[in-house]
């Protein structure tokens, strides 16, 4: 199976490669991140978070066909190995309607078109969107929507143009969906990027999703980007336990400065088993029942200036929480939050290359307050 | 097993006063803790940030041979645009070299959900990525060693 992502980039070469260069414009593109974290106020990081030097690694080949017809591969290396991040055909029939098919990360909310370590600043994603560096991860199951969210599907969208300053968006999607098993309380990420499952939909039933965005400037120096998102359906094998996602995003820029402002939350069903009474650390309600629902929501804001050509500062403050009933075995109570403030620099390098610094002050309601530090490289090629 | 939600501490944790907590507590892991060195690393690069030279200058026309008043306004509108989704690295670094190549690219860019590129943007960004693309390529005359 490990084999499959590098066939199908080697294969897309080839076959590329072969035709009429005139007809078919490749593209080959990458970007690689080494990332250091280091949590000073823990003696091991290690019970916290993947500390110590991660890379992460995309290779990427679009093709363009036409004006009308283009095709993307992309595979990575990161935590999980060697995965596919892309694997999708667009089919463009005008601006308003594009078609597209395979294995794609379906449009939500803003973060996502930038999840790539070289197309943002911070060595580390939002707390909305993380997958697996935040400390407490474990704890926490990751985040709303882990980012890249990669699945297999059908995208239709489309943009409508008004004039020289504005632009309507809209994109609605059936995918696999979220995973988990028949007595889950959240989500089961492993099973979502196992590659045992990359081609089944583990209820036989498609998730739901459409975002609506709209971006227009107001001047040649000030513009206003924002955007609705929402996604829905059922993640365990007996299609019974639903959940809800809903996003909302709105971006400012004046300049070369970015001002980024996104909101998440969702609400999960958690399978109360037969004895939820010994299940579950909180009883039942006022009413005799055991809530069956989960909310995660979280936000983040986040301020992007360059100061020069080669130095950008960045300033976030980001959070996320939790609200409902925890099993037992969980160090978290019915209602927990974390709050993290994030104080960046990213120092450009010749090539494209550039040195991600930052401090990060974790503020948990369940535990102890952590501060975590990144130094990395990251450009790309 | 509590017989209730308990909401009692997240609601005194919000009512924290966070930036001074914030405050004492990075200052207090930077003079007690013995794991300070990433702290000198930041200190060195936000001299080295705050000591360097700023153009002011378009990055995307560093390099370029007297560029025409069009390709500047292309690069500007390029500069302001692209980067709400990526970096200028991503252009900076591209292998992308022929005029037609940019045209289907940015064409491909322009139609990514939350791209600030209009119909009208489209045109100016080709034209300034693909003299780039141009003034990088070597020159074709013929050198006469073959006489």
């Amino acid at each position: 199976m490990i084999r499959i992502p590098l066939i199908l980039l080697t294969t897309l070469a080839v076959i590329s490669g072969n035709a009429n260069a005139q007809e078919h414009e490749r593209n080959f593109a990458g970007s690689v991140q080494l990332d250091y974290l280091a949590i000073p106020t823990e003696e091991v990081g290690r019970t916290q978070s993947l500390d110590g030097a991660t890379v992460e690694l995309s290779l990427k080949l679009a093709v363009d066909f036409d004006e009308h017809v283009s095709s993307n591969v992309k595979v990575c290396v990161a935590c999980h190995g060697l995965e596919i991040g892309m694997a999708f055909l667009d089919v463009r029939s005008s601006d308003l309607l594009n078609f597209r098919v395979g294995r794609f990360t379906p449009q939500f909310g803003s973060f996502p078109l930038r999840h790539d370590p070289a197309n943002h600043r911070t060595s580390d994603k939002p707390l909305p969107y993380d997958m697996g560096r935040m400390l407490r991860s474990n704890e926490w199951n990751m985040s709303v929507l882990p980012t890249p969210w990669v699945d297999n599907g059908i995208e239709i969208s489309g943009t409508k143009f008004s004039g020289d300053s504005a632009r309507f968006d809209y994109a609605f999607y059936a995918i696999g969906g979220p995973k988990g098993s028949i007595d889950a309380v959240d989500f089961d990420f492993i099973q979502s990027r196992s590659r045992d499952r990359y081609y089944v939909d583990n209820n036989s039933r498609p998730s739901l999703g459409a975002k609506l965005g709209t971006a227009f400037d107001l001047s040649d120096d000030f513009s206003v980007a924002l955007g609705l998102s929402g996604m829905a359906g059922h993640y365990d094998p007996q299609n019974e336990l639903g959940y809800v996602l809903l996003g909302a995003d709105l971006q400012l820029r004046f300049k070369r400065i970015y001002w980024r402002n996104e909101y998440l939350v969702r609400r999960t069903e958690m399978s109360l088993g037969d004895d939820p009474a010994s299940r579950f650390k909180y009883g039942p309600g006022a009413d005799g029942s055991f809530d069956r629902y989960s909310i995660k929501d979280g936000f983040y804001s986040e301020l992007e200036a360059p100061v020069s050509d080669k130095v950008d500062l960045i300033a976030r403050w980001d959070g996320m929480r939790r609200i409902g009933n925890v099993v037992v075995t969980s160090p978290l109570r019915s209602t927990s939050a974390i709050l993290r403030y994030t104080a960046a620099l990213a120092y450009r390098l010749d090539m494209g290359l550039r040195i991600k610094s930052s401090v990060e002050f974790y503020d948990f309601s369940d535990f102890e307050d952590e501060v975590a530090m990144h130094l990395g490289l990251a450009g790309p090629f | 097993m509590l017989n209730e939600f308990n909401t009692q501490i997240p609601k005194r944790w919000l009512r924290k006063r966070l930036v001074v907590h914030l405050l004492r507590r990075l200052f207090g892991v930077f003079l007690t803790k013995n794991t300070n060195h990433l702290s000198v690393v930041f200190l060195v690069l936000g001299i080295t940030a705050c000591s360097s030279t700023s153009s002011n200058g378009n990055p995307l026309l560093q390099g370029m041979h007297q560029p025409s008043d069009e390709v500047r306004e292309g690069c500007r509108i390029a500069v302001h645009k692209c980067t709400r989704c990526h970096t200028l690295d991503r252009i900076l670094t591209s292998q992308v070299k022929t005029p037609e190549a940019w045209k289907l690219y940015v064409h491909r860019m322009r139609l990514m959900p939350g791209a600030a590129i209009t119909v009208l943007d489209e045109p100016k960004i080709v034209h300034c990525l693909a003299s780039r693309a141009a003034d990088a390529m070597p020159s074709l005359e013929p050198s006469g060693d073959n006489q």
